[in-house]
């Protein structure tokens, strides 16, 4: 009996040092970007100058992030984008999850098909479409109705609603793979729930509401990370559509342009090392407001899971 | 019954109401712009001064035969693509599976390497790779997501893969999947830092799958081997298409694909919107070629909850 006990702790000892070697391994593979980014970051101005400093700065500072800060205009950028961020998440993530349990647990005809373009949105670039998309949105229009009651056709170009209508529709940024995620994941969700709740008289909408949405928490997180991830660092779809906007994936962009437009005061703050001490800093607040939503995100749904439980 | 319709057919209109604002978006943002395209692919775009019209030459086939037979690199890009593809995708799938099983169980320290292993997801995303790309210093430090050939390099001078390639053989082991397995450790960067979205994915489908069953499956005696075969596996099936469909179109159409920078280039700089509409539409059909491919053949081992759906 001990014998048994022993040899099933060993096992369990080198499923640990197995876990911990691979997951380390590869985390290195991961961090080391993140660590040089980190270390020229807090990187001194003066030890740009000095030849012993490779990795890891002799004089830690802050400055380079006070200034990033400032040239992105950095508070007053991050609420804006926060803003519409996480509201055309939400469009993205709900009208995706309608459309998945459409197709999920609904037989009509041309399903296939629909389903079929799903994966085809996904497959044909942004880049292939974006110019004919790009002339529709300027003078939009469906069969000619608003220029019937108008006279005009509408500009959408220039304003958000261009893409709060994408993502309504399920062709915001990698729609396509929410919708999927969804559909399989409602495709798994045991029929016998659904039925059950339909003979206590609840209609098809209302099942969706109070069956199928909460049992998907944990989907809907992390499909709405995802969203958030895209959106956050896209500046694709936002500089064609909205050519004027100042969200933050906007102002990372033009950061060493601006910089080098301000110029620097001195012999080392003009030159292209302390544009990129700031780049650096800028980046890491580029990237510091998601990594805080997922690690809430992470927490909050392990814990839902624990809480619901309920498929399977 | 008043309007003549039975209970499935109501059924099903309740289903097109679902699918309905896709529908319509598909139809005006997708649809149509793509025909548009396809249009463009058979001539010349020039967009005018103030980018409010443009004007289309009619060419015929001229781009097709261009692309494919007068110049070489759509060709040699396209095959690069497809290897890549078939060389990174089963890793990729087995890679980010394997991460989310060793960091799905309580352990310590298991937040801290969620938490690391998400972080991919964001440091690939949108303009992220080009501004590590442009950036002086962290080019002097020889960092960024690298990607491609830069990230080889950057393995082959941390690690010597000759020795094991040569210890793996000596114990005779078959030298093809030898010279995979090579390729994949030399890959490992690009690996890992496209595995990021998969990670999660799975992972979320592991957190949701009951513990009860496995704990059933455990009163009855089944070994964890037959638990992950039988319960695990077969349950996160679903994802496990996602997953690698996904992948196969991630390989296919990433910004780091050389093929689509090659046709971003031709599109967007040297604004040749009718040649890169016409290798679009070519890439884009075999792209879908191989997804439907692949769609069909992994379809028929996916097991849902309920087969009649």
């Amino acid at each position: 009996m001990k014998k048994r006990l022993g040899r099933a702790h060993a096992g369990r000892v080198a499923v640990m040092i197995f876990r911990y070697v691979i997951l380390t391994g590869l985390a290195f593979v991961i961090l080391y970007p993140f660590l040089i980014k980190l270390g020229i970051a807090f990187m001194d101005v003066t030890d740009l100058n000095d030849s012993t400093v490779r990795f890891i700065p002799k004089t830690f500072t802050l400055d380079n992030f006070v200034n990033a800060a400032e040239v992105m205009d950095y508070l007053p950028n991050l609420l804006k984008t926060v803003l519409f961020t996480v509201t055309i998440s939400l469009v993205q993530v709900i009208f995706a999850m309608l459309a998945a349990y459409g197709f999920a647990s609904f037989k009509f005809p041309g399903r296939g098909i629909l389903f079929g373009f799903v994966l085809m949105t996904l497959i044909v670039p942004p880049q292939a479409i974006v110019l004919p998309l790009y002339l529709n949105f300027q003078s939009f229009d469906i069969f000619g109705l608003f220029k019937l009651i108008t006279g005009e056709p509408l500009t959408l170009l220039g304003s958000p609603v261009s893409l709060y209508l994408l993502a309504a529709t399920g062709l915001g940024l990698k729609n396509g793979l929410i919708i999927f995620i969804f559909r399989q994941f409602f495709k798994g969700f045991p029929r016998e729930l659904e039925e059950s709740a339909s003979i206590d008289g609840a209609g098809v909408f209302r099942t969706f509401l109070s069956i199928i949405v909460p049992s998907a928490v944990p989907m809907i997180l992390t499909a709405f990370l995802f969203t958030i991830v895209w959106q956050w660092t896209d500046s694709f779809y936002t500089s064609i559509f909205i050519p004027n906007n100042t969200f933050l994936a906007r102002s990372l962009e033009m950061l060493v342009t601006n910089l080098s437009i301000a110029g620097g005061d001195g012999a080392l703050t003009s030159t292209t090392y302390y544009y990129s001490l700031l780049n650096n800093a800028g980046i890491l607040l580029f990237i510091l407001p998601i990594l805080i939503l997922y690690l809430f995100c992470q927490r909050h749904f392990i814990e839902s899971i624990e809480r619901t439980g309920l498929v399977g | 019954m008043k309007r003549g319709l039975n209970l499935s057919q109501k059924r099903e209109l309740k289903g097109l109401v679902f699918v309905a604002p896709f529908a319509l978006g598909m139809l005006f943002f997708f649809l149509i712009p793509l025909v548009q395209s396809f249009i463009f692919s058979f001539g010349d775009v020039r967009m005018n001064d103030a980018l409010t019209g443009y004007q289309f030459d009619w060419g015929g086939i001229d781009n097709y035969v261009r692309a494919l037979f007068r110049e070489l690199n759509f060709t040699n890009e396209l095959r690069t693509s497809v290897v890549n593809m078939l060389m990174n995708v089963p890793v990729i799938v087995m890679v980010s599976f394997l991460i989310a099983v060793l960091i799905k169980d309580k352990f310590v320290g298991r937040s801290l390497y969620r938490v690391l292993f998400f972080l991919p997801v964001i440091l690939t995303a949108g303009i992220l790779p080009n501004i590590d790309a442009e950036d002086v210093l962290q080019g002097l430090m020889g960092s960024g997501v690298v990607v491609g050939a830069d990230a080889k390099n950057t393995v082959a001078g941390l690690i010597n893969t000759d020795q094991l390639s040569d210890l793996l053989l000596s114990m005779n082991i078959m030298p093809g999947a030898v010279n995979y397995l090579m390729e994949a450790i030399r890959n490992i960067i690009t690996i890992v830092n496209n595995s990021g979205i998969q990670i999660l994915i799975f992972l979320t489908a592991l957190q949701t799958i009951s513990p009860s069953i496995n704990e059933a499956a455990r009163v009855e005696g089944a070994t964890p081997w037959e638990i992950f075969w039988k319960i695990t596996v077969p349950m996160i099936s679903p994802q496990l298409l996602v997953v690698t469909i996904y992948t196969i179109i991630d390989s296919f159409v990433n910004v780091n694909n050389s093929l689509m920078q090659y046709i971003y280039r031709i599109g967007f700089v040297k604004f040749e919107v009718g040649y890169a509409a016409s290798m679009t539409w070519m890439y884009f059909l075999i792209v879908a070629l191989v997804i439907g491919a692949f769609y069909f053949a992994l379809s028929r081992f996916v097991f849902y909850n309920d087969s009649e759906r």
